[in-house]
């Protein structure tokens, strides 16, 4: 799919809010940006939202070693060691393999971009200053999984996409930097009005939550509890395959409730196998389950 | 001016002596003025022809000390107020108005082995201000009350030293813009308690809606020996900084695009910030009601955050000019 192609790191996902435009155009939504470059897709006069974000971890250039390695500074420390041996591309079309030295307690300035320069110079000419880079995704598919490297971004955007083919009187927000605190959809809340805003995330297989079993329902996340009505309506319209979880992750199902006017709020996700690791797995029929269930929500509730 | 406002003090939550000396200072060029109940000051000036409207912001505060305790025999333990770290704290001087304290430790020849291995904490200092008492120390501070550093301004070379550079150069910067006049429409707020979460810049700019803005700002610079270049996050003498991203917003592309030409177009010399670690009020002020155009333009500050930080005057002029120019240009952005 062309979509695994669009690099959108967070801070620079204007490609990535093109491409869904254009689609959402083709789908008969009015489709504007705002100006936080946040996409807000409309068809219809309905009150329900669905949203998700659009980035990927953003790695931006700082400098150059004398050797003609990349260093760069990572916004979110966390996934920084996760980014060790992988393969990432600057949105000029630079490529590189994330090398370090170290092998625990890693921090950004402990990694490495080889792009193949072997001086300063000729990094400087290949790769400016500023210029950001994401995990390319690689993609492996066979009839039932997806595998990539940092795919589980793009899973709960096809999961919108499928929704917005067959969804009427719905909003669809597509939100830039979401991994920063879900800054995006906090911007956009203070200007937005919906009366339920249903989000897509992805949640880490484990313990009660499978891969390929289904949609999940998040019943609680790191920041909130999702509203119980809309949470209950949810489980209710994902039918016989459905799951229920919690996670530790902040998935940010509380932004709707304290921003703007405030809105009801509920979670879905989809399950991905080894989550952070390289080559994350998705499961093709957690996709289309999770679609099919916000699909019945609004059905119901429309 | 920046002598003044850096020898005032305003520890975060205490910005009054700072505002009113900014208020005296612009308030007469200015269409309207207001107080929040925030303690942030908002300026309005109309501009020749309005138009656009180019909001700066520049924060008052300053990280300083809060008295938690005074012990039995005269001492006052305290807390930092805004992120500072403990091991530049040992024997420095702080000052609540003319009253001057030491801040120290147990002395070292009583310190037991194990004591003088193990890094000393914010809990084991305490502010010596010479009472022999609680009662004695009792008539002239009360828990609650804040210290700021005991630092005065200095000029030497190029370089400038003084406390809280961050962010009275950005607030010197601010008071300069009021003093001229524009085409466009200018709002100039001054914020209160950015260093403890930018709370004050979450409420000032609420309802401003103005079409850009422009954090003001001291940021780091680690243009130091045996710090390699890609750490040093600026450069002294590199000129004003542009920030492209931080831990708490990601600059508006489009602005920063027209900053950069803008200053390339005028000669002004600038340099990227290279991190995203820290943030500063663009976090608040970007993402207010909708979102906002925001960018950070900064003067670079070694050793911030202590009562000894240092800017170059050049990169202070680099950034007043960049910020005329901005404004004289604001149709265009």
């Amino acid at each position: 799919m062309e979509i695994f192609e669009i690099l959108s790191p967070s801070g620079r996902e204007e490609n990535m809010i093109s491409y869904i435009k254009a689609f959402g155009e083709s789908q008969g939504y009015k489709c504007n940006t705002d100006v936080f470059g946040n996409l807000i897709c409309e068809k219809g006069d309905g009150k329900i939202a669905v949203e998700c974000g659009v980035d990927s971890v953003a790695l931006m250039k700082i400098g150059e070693t004398d050797s003609g390695m990349i260093k760069v500074s990572v916004p979110s420390s966390k996934e920084v060691s996760s980014l060790v041996g992988k393969k990432v591309k600057f949105l000029n079309g630079v490529v590189g393999v994330v090398r370090c030295d170290k092998t625990e307690n890693i921090e950004d300035s402990d990694l490495n971009i080889d792009i193949g320069e072997t001086d300063k110079e000729g990094t400087k000419e290949k790769v400016p200053m500023g210029e950001f880079a994401t995990l390319c995704a690689d993609i492996t598919e066979n009839e039932k999984f997806i595998f990539g490297n940092g795919i589980s971004v793009y899973a709960p955007i096809i999961t919108a996409l499928e929704v917005m083919k067959n969804a009427d009187d719905t909003a669809f927000l597509f939100t830039t930097q979401k991994k920063f605190a879900g800054r995006g959809l906090k911007a956009l809340l203070g200007g937005y009005e919906a009366d339920t805003v249903i989000s897509i995330n992805t949640i880490p297989e484990k313990d009660e939550v499978k891969c390929t079993e289904g949609a999940v329902v998040i019943i609680k996340e790191k920041g909130a509890v999702p509203t119980e009505k809309v949470r209950k309506a949810l489980i209710k319209a994902g039918g016989e395959k459905v799951q229920v979880g919690a996670t530790e992750d902040n998935l940010f199902l509380d932004l709707p409730l304290i921003c703007g006017k405030g809105a009801l709020t509920g979670g879905v996700c989809i399950g991905v196998r080894d989550k952070g690791k390289a080559y994350e797995g998705i499961a093709k029929a957690d996709i289309k389950s999770a679609a099919e269930l916000i699909l019945n929500y609004i059905n119901k509730v429309n | 001016m920046l002598r003044i406002l850096t020898e005032t003090d305003g520890v975060s939550g205490n910005e009054k002596a700072v505002r009113d000396i900014i208020f005296a200072e612009v308030s007469s060029f200015c269409s309207e003025t207001k107080i929040d109940s925030m303690g942030n000051l908002i300026c309005f000036k109309k501009g020749r022809k309005g138009g656009k409207t180019v909001l700066l912001s520049a924060h008052m505060d300053e990280v300083g000390f809060i008295i938690t305790k005074i012990t039995d025999d005269g001492f006052l333990k305290f807390e930092t107020v805004g992120g500072v770290d403990s091991k530049i704290l040992l024997s420095q001087m702080v000052r609540k108005g003319d009253l001057k304290g030491i801040i120290s430790l147990k002395a070292v020849h009583l310190l037991t082995k194990e004591e003088r291995e193990k890094a000393f904490s914010e809990s084991d200092l305490f502010i010596d201000i010479g009472a022999k008492s609680k009662e004695e120390a009792e008539k002239v501070v009360s828990v609650g009350d804040y210290f700021a550093f005991d630092s005065e301004y200095l000029s030497q070379r190029d370089m400038i030293k003084a406390k809280a550079l961050d962010d009275r150069v950005g607030c010197a910067v601010l008071i300069d813009a009021l003093k001229k006049e524009w085409d466009a429409n200018l709002i100039c707020t001054f914020v209160t308690q950015e260093e403890v979460g930018l709370r004050g810049a979450k409420a000032a700019v609420y309802g401003l809606k103005p079409d850009f803005a422009i954090v003001v700002e001291g940021t780091s610079c680690n243009n130091m020996p045996g710090i390699p270049e890609e750490k040093r996050v600026t450069n002294f003498d590199g000129g004003v900084a542009v920030s492209i991203m931080d831990m708490g917003s990601v600059a508006n592309r489009d602005l920063v695009s027209k900053i950069t030409a803008i200053a390339d177009e005028n000669k002004i010399n600038w340099q990227y910030k290279a991190s995203v670690k820290g943030g500063n009020d663009a976090g608040a002020i970007s993402i207010s009601e909708g979102g906002i155009k925001t960018a950070s333009l900064s003067v670079p500050c070694k050793y911030i955050h202590s009562g000894v930080s240092a800017m170059n005057k050049n990169d202070y002029l680099s950034c007043k000019e960049l910020i005329e120019k901005i404004i004289e240009n604001a149709e265009e952005i």
